[in-house]
């Protein structure tokens, strides 16, 4: 069957925006890891940088000497 | 100690990165530890995660196949439990910590954010001083004095054994074990605290220990080396002569109530307040204060029952070793007696007196039985 201009150019448009929405879909949160483990964090300097959190519990103790 | 960013305290990269992976420990899986939860967020990874799995020490290193016989000690040991300051709460207090909730959380947040664990003094810089990595999640045999030992036995320890006390008093000097260049191998603490005393060393005072290094360990010849040797040793503890000036506490960690005065820097000798744990007649004595009221601050309404039946100037062995000090110092041909039998019955003087107790508002009753006499040492008779 004969396909028209109009439908190649709309099956092209899709397929753009499919890979598109897929392509986005991995770099919407490089945070989110399906899958991933504990050591691809923690071996990353930059994702650390990036959720580590302050800790509040520092403080110079005075120590028993 | 240099403070450490968030993400330094939990990366493993690097060379330190590279061993620790390599190691068996870093062939574990993480989890396996830390618990927690695979993949997502952060967050959702983090689920359930255990910080330090050495709290739980029998579950975690000493899991079977692993350190089972030293966590056995390890988990009593004074170390651990605090089981010397919970020791002197109870005494005091007539209540052992355990048996009072509110004395238990006090001491719970006030006190033992010093406990330590396996991997506070192995893998990572203690609790109490944030956390983080000291090699990049490597289990180290040895601890770092630096960023473990005097992370916590710091203001007082750390800072006499360095040498830091300088602003203060010009001169001073670091301890002669610290020296780099000592024929001892110098510097670290377990040259003299073994791993022995860390793991095996229970009891409710740290004299207590049996494990504990003695002076007298090393320098086991000496006794009759000198004229003051002879008269004195085993009479005088060694840091009688051989300490220079240390921190005195004035301030308590309760939130409310205690004391909030500045540490200062003094020496005192007295009579030995643990005559069952060491067998000297004097010695020096740190003050170490605590208020009558310390407590209430925890909500405990107990009070101190107790609180005249425990010095505040306490047994110490401070870690600022000179051979000579202000007592041995024989420069312009004075001997050593002299500036120690004729020290001054003043606040400034060698000698814990009355004058001392004085200053003192309310531990004046504490302190007594240590006290020397007023006069000069050729006076006081036995």
């Amino acid at each position: 069957m004969h396909r028209s201009r109009t439908d190649q150019l709309l099956g092209s448009l899709f397929l753009a925006l499919a890979v598109f929405a897929v392509g986005c879909s991995e770099l919407a949160d490089p945070l989110e890891r399906p899958g991933g483990n504990c050591v691809s964090c923690h071996t990353d300097q930059a994702i650390l940088e990036t959720v580590a959190e302050p800790d509040t519990t520092s403080e110079e103790p005075e120590g028993e000497g | 100690m240099p403070p450490l960013e968030a993400w330094e305290k939990v990366l493993i990269s690097g060379d330190e990165g590279d061993a620790f992976f390599a190691s068996s420990h870093g062939a574990l899986d993480c989890m396996d530890c830390h618990g927690g939860a695979e993949g997502g967020s952060k967050e959702a990874a983090h689920e359930g995660l255990i910080r330090d799995p050495s709290e739980n020490p029998r579950e975690s290193c000493g899991g079977e196949g692993c350190h089972e016989a030293i966590v056995e000690n390890a988990r009593g040991s004074i170390h651990f439990l605090l089981s010397g300051m919970r020791a002197k709460v109870s005494a005091r207090t007539a209540c052992p910590v355990e048996n009072d909730p509110n004395l238990a959380a006090g001491f719970e947040t006030s006190c033992n954010k010093c406990h330590t664990t396996c991997g506070q003094c192995h893998v990572s810089r203690p609790l109490c001083v944030g956390g983080g990595f000291v090699a990049g999640h490597s289990f180290e045999a040895t601890p770092s004095m630096i960023n473990q030992c005097t992370a916590c036995h710091g203001s007082r320890v750390g800072d006499e054994y360095r040498g830091k006390h300088k602003d203060e008093i010009p001169g001073y000097q670091f301890d002669i074990h610290y020296r780099k260049n000592s024929s001892l191998g110098g510097k670290h603490c377990v040259n003299c605290h073994s791993g022995d005393e860390m793991h095996n060393g229970m009891g409710d005072d740290r004299y207590a220990v049996a494990e504990m290094p003695r002076c007298e360990d090393c320098h086991s010849n000496v006794a009759a080396s000198n004229a003051y040797h002879t008269e004195h040793w085993g009479e005088l503890g060694c840091h009688v002569c051989h300490s220079q000036d240390y921190r005195n506490c004035n301030a308590c960690h309760p939130p409310d109530g205690g004391l909030e005065s500045p540490s200062y820097l003094t020496f005192k000798i007295g009579k030995n307040p643990l005559p069952h744990l060491r067998d000297y007649e004097y010695v020096v004595l740190r003050h170490v204060p605590i208020a009558r009221d310390t407590y209430d601050g925890w909500g405990y309404t107990g009070g101190t029952p107790n609180y005249d039946d425990y010095p505040t100037w306490k047994y110490t062995s401070p870690h600022n070793i000179q051979r000579w000090t202000a007592r041995t110092d024989t420069t312009g041909g004075q001997s050593c007696w002299e500036a120690c039998h004729n020290s001054p019955a003043t606040t400034e003087g060698f000698f814990l007196r009355q004058i001392d107790l004085d200053q003192l508002s309310d531990e004046a009753a504490a302190n007594e039985p240590y006290i020397v006499p007023d006069g000069p040492v050729g006076e006081w008779g036995d």
